[in-house]
């Protein structure tokens, strides 16, 4: 609710923010998850 | 009672004095001891002064910055008219003071490198003792002395029986009683001590067959984990004859604070006649060698 | 440049919903997620703080007095556990959740729901760890770094890492989050060298958690399939090794660390310049020396590890490397310092918090970096040396900042000022018996108390008797706290003003306090001189 109030008083368009918080969450999963699976790759260092 | 309680003040006071002033070597940690030990092995003075100097540098610097802050708190108080200035930014100073923690850090860094590389050195050993923590009790195997390797010297040590029974929950035991002589050796004394000669460089190989522990005898300068599956060495030259007490330093379970180390220092012909009983008794009979192992540690107290 | 107080003319539609479950439960407003989050952690402090009063209970003389020793290695973990994860993050996170879009000029955080979700996981990892306590086979008892294979002993692991997995994802949805407000919601003008401190220690701190947290949800899940499902990652009979559980759980500790203390120094560089009444000092310097911290404490790890045998090359490596970030923080420090020079001071609790803070922060900080040395670490190293160490950075450090951020925020939140006198009385309560509690840790730890040991040689009895005392004066204070705040909260009369402190800038003090339930929904003009830092081109 808040939000679309924002977007409308600002005339920010709204789909540009949201597309910019949208890139940065992929982003940051796609890290996060890679972080997670390398910690794996510990198999590898194994006798 | 009372006169107990004097008796250990007065004793604490001395201790703190000693502690405080002295650098006497400490075979047990004493009452109201402020720093470090000095230890007694030829590598154990390395952690001592490092410690030191660090302590002072910290000091040093640590007085400078929060004299200043309080110069700072005094001087520009709003209650005093202090009125704000606008600055925010000094190049110079900022400079300054990223410059002279860099210099201090080389020094250190330097002192604390040589130290290291000294320590890492396992080389020219004269003699080799095996390691072994278990939960919750240390192995010791002699595996060689003076170039000649020992035919099956080993034992089990753990915590002796007067500080067990004392330990227990509820046992209504004073932890103070219990004694070796004048020392109070609560949860620092075994049933049978490593035994190791004096001026003999010797490696120590540190290992595990359970979970991981942490062999730490304060006198040697140094701990090093007992890994399962990992062998770790480390090695320690004792200045003086002398009993020096220590406990495993990593959580290894419930009776982690409950395996103590001690190591005694003989003088090489002592070490040398021990040696030479413990062959003896091994190279008997199994029975034999049982009863001389549970005998041992009695005698062991008594003389 | 005021925000227009439109707020009266709102209708219901923008108010607060009126059911509790609504309004909290099913909650999408970053104030009131930041205020579930701080009320949560504040329980947790207590939780937390009744198993350190059990410890020094214990510890108060030797012999065995109270309980067995396995309970009393449940205690030590348990206590760590839940201060890190329950106390400690969960505050700074409500910190963040509260201040972070007030300070952007950002009508919420960029996704509200997700926000939500971020809380509400918190109370159920926790009711699963702490359940552990009230089950047959006991809780986690292997201390808080679970070290394999000692904690693939304990009946409980399962429950601890799917807690430790719901506490992981908790915190990871959280950082998503603030990144992507920090990034996407700022208000027009408000660039990034224009952001409060606080905010850029929370930025670089939410890049952090992304960075570890997944590294220990990798090490806690190895852990469970090591026990259950027959792998051997860390099972030396196996071929695993139970020492890349370590530098797996370190690359991920160390961050950890950091991100317990990162905010803090923002908190500090908030409220310095606000009772200073002068901008701080170096903002791009404070910045820049967060963000080499940060960048430092993926390379340090292994310096927990100084005692199992690393070679000799790692161990100056890493010495190095741990050395050098005392550089950093020490810029951090003589920065603040310079804030107060040529100030024009008072003294309200948050600044004396504050003032705490900079001095016992920076003894944590020595210690530190004594045991940075190698060779003097083989002494330190797991004695009471290194409690001492953490507590002092932990305690007086982040909980510390906390205390004193939710003294320098509590009016904006309420609306109503706490009082000064009381605010005091816990202060210096605080301040005095923590010290009685930590400092003679310090010689213990060089007189050679192992951490982690439910009884001692009677040599330490004086010391851990200090420090037991300290330990229950310290936690009782910490009952004034809770009742300045409910009155705050609650009883008091005194109104705060919109300012609330006279030398206080920034965004979050142009709104009325108490804050509306929606801020900022036109975003705000940024006026430079209403920033806290004052001129950064300078």
């Amino acid at each position: 609710m808040a939000q679309q109030t924002m977007h409308a008083a600002t005339d920010q368009p709204d789909g540009k923010s949201r597309r910019g918080v949208r890139r940065t969450v992929t982003i940051l999963a796609v890290i996060a998850l890679a972080v997670y699976l390398s910690t794996f790759l510990q198999i590898l260092l194994m006798k | 009672m009372t006169s107990g309680g004097i008796r250990r003040s007065f004793t604490a006071a001395a201790a703190l004095a000693l502690a405080s002033f002295g650098s006497a070597a400490l075979a047990a940690p004493g009452p109201w001891q402020l720093n470090m030990e000095r230890g007694a092995s030829t590598w154990s003075p390395v952690p001592y002064h490092l410690n030191n100097v660090a302590l002072g540098v910290c000091t040093v610097i640590g007085v400078l910055v929060f004299s200043a802050m309080f110069i700072a708190i005094f001087r520009f108080r709003k209650s005093r008219g202090a009125v704000a200035e606008k600055w925010s930014h000094n190049t110079t100073v900022e400079v300054v003071w990223t410059t002279i923690p860099v210099l201090i850090l080389i020094t250190l860094a330097y002192l604390a490198t040589s130290g290291l590389t000294s320590w890492a050195d396992t080389t020219g050993s004269q003699m080799t003792v095996k390691v072994t923590g278990y939960q919750w009790k240390w192995r010791y195997d002699y595996v060689d002395y003076l170039g000649k390797s020992i035919d099956k010297v080993g034992f089990m040590s753990k915590l002796d029986s007067r500080s067990d029974r004392t330990r227990q929950l509820g046992s209504g035991m004073d932890p103070f009683a219990v004694k070796v002589g004048d020392e109070n050796t609560y949860l620092l004394d075994v049933d049978k001590p490593l035994v190791v000669p004096v001026d003999t460089k010797i490696r120590f190989v540190i290992t595990s067959g359970d979970v991981i522990h942490s062999w730490w005898v304060p006198a040697t300068g140094w701990k090093i984990d007992a890994i399962p599956g990992i062998i770790n060495a480390a090695w320690a030259n004792f200045t003086t004859p002398g009993t020096y007490r220590g406990q495993c330093a990593e959580l290894c379970g419930q009776d982690h604070g409950f395996m103590p180390i001690v190591v005694e220092v003989k003088s090489k012909a002592d070490f040398a006649k021990w040696l030479a009983e413990q062959e003896a008794s091994s190279k008997a009979p199994a029975a034999a060698a049982q009863t001389a192992q549970v005998a041992a540690p009695v005698a062991g107290k008594q003389g | 440049m005021s925000y227009a107080a439109t707020h009266d003319q709102h209708d219901d539609h923008h108010g607060a919903p009126k059911g509790f479950f609504q309004r909290w439960c099913m909650s999408t407003n970053h104030k009131d997620i930041g205020t579930l989050y701080l009320i949560f952690s504040l329980t947790m402090l207590f939780i937390g703080g009744s198993f350190a009063m059990l410890i020094r209970a214990e510890l108060f003389k030797p012999g065995m007095q109270l309980m067995q020793p396995y309970f009393f290695n449940e205690m030590t973990a348990m206590h760590a556990l839940v201060m890190i994860f329950g106390a400690i993050m969960p505050a700074f996170v409500g910190l963040g959740n509260w201040m972070i879009p007030l300070m952007v000029g950002a009508p919420d955080m960029a996704l509200p729901r997700m926000n939500n979700l971020s809380f509400w996981i918190l109370p159920f990892a926790f009711v699963l760890l702490l359940s552990t306590l009230f089950l047959p086979g006991g809780g986690p008892a292997g201390g808080w770094t679970m070290y394999p294979p000692l904690s693939l002993q304990s009946g409980s692991l399962a429950y601890a890492v799917f807690a430790i997995h719901l506490m992981g994802i908790s915190s990871i949805m959280g950082a998503i989050n603030i990144i992507a407000t920090i990034l996407n919601m700022r208000a027009p003008g408000m660039d990034l060298m224009k952001m409060p401190v606080f905010v850029w220690s929370w930025l670089i701190t939410a890049f952090l958690l992304i960075a570890v947290m997944p590294a220990l949800a990798g090490a806690v899940t190895m852990l469970l399939t090591d026990k259950y499902f027959g792998t051997n990652f860390f099972n030396p009979g196996g071929g695993g090794d139970p020492v890349l559980y370590q530098h797996i759980f370190w690359f991920f500790g160390h961050p950890e660390v950091y991100i317990m203390i990162l905010p803090a120094f923002g908190i500090i560089s908030e409220i310095v310049p606000t009772f200073a009444r002068k901008p701080i000092f170096g903002y791009k310097a404070m910045v820049f020396a967060i963000a080499c911290i940060a960048f430092l404490s993926f390379i340090v790890w292994a310096h927990h590890m100084f005692a199992v045998g690393l070679p000799l090359g790692a161990e100056v490596f890493f010495m190095y490397a741990t050395m050098l970030i005392s550089v950093p923080t020490g810029v951090k420090v003589f920065n603040w310092v310079a804030t107060m020079w040529g100030g024009s001071m008072t003294f309200e609790t948050p600044m004396l918090f504050a003032i705490a803070f900079i001095i016992l922060f920076t003894i944590g900080g020595f210690s530190g970096l004594m045991m940075a040395l190698v060779p003097a670490d083989f002494q330190y190293h797991d004695t009471y040396f290194i409690v001492a160490h953490f507590h002092y950075v932990l305690v007086t450090g982040a909980l510390f900042a906390i205390i004193g951020a939710a003294y320098y925020w509590m009016p904006k939140w309420t609306g109503n000022m706490y009082s000064e006198f009381w605010g005091k009385v816990h202060f210096w309560n605080s301040v005095i018996w923590v010290n009685v509690l930590f400092f003679p840790q310090h010689f213990l730890g060089l007189a050679g108390m192992p951490r982690r040991i439910p009884d001692y040689n009677v040599a330490f009895a004086n010391f851990n008797m200090i420090s037991s005392i300290g330990g229950f004066l310290f936690g009782a204070t910490q009952l004034i706290f809770v009742g300045v705040l409910i009155h705050c909260a609650f009883f008091s009369k005194k109104k705060a003003t919109d300012r609330v402190w006279e030398g206080a800038k920034g965004l979050e003090w142009t709104i009325p306090s108490p804050a509306p339930h929606h801020t900022f929904e036109v975003p705000p003009v940024i006026n430079d001189d209403e920033l806290a830092h004052g001129h950064v081109n300078d």
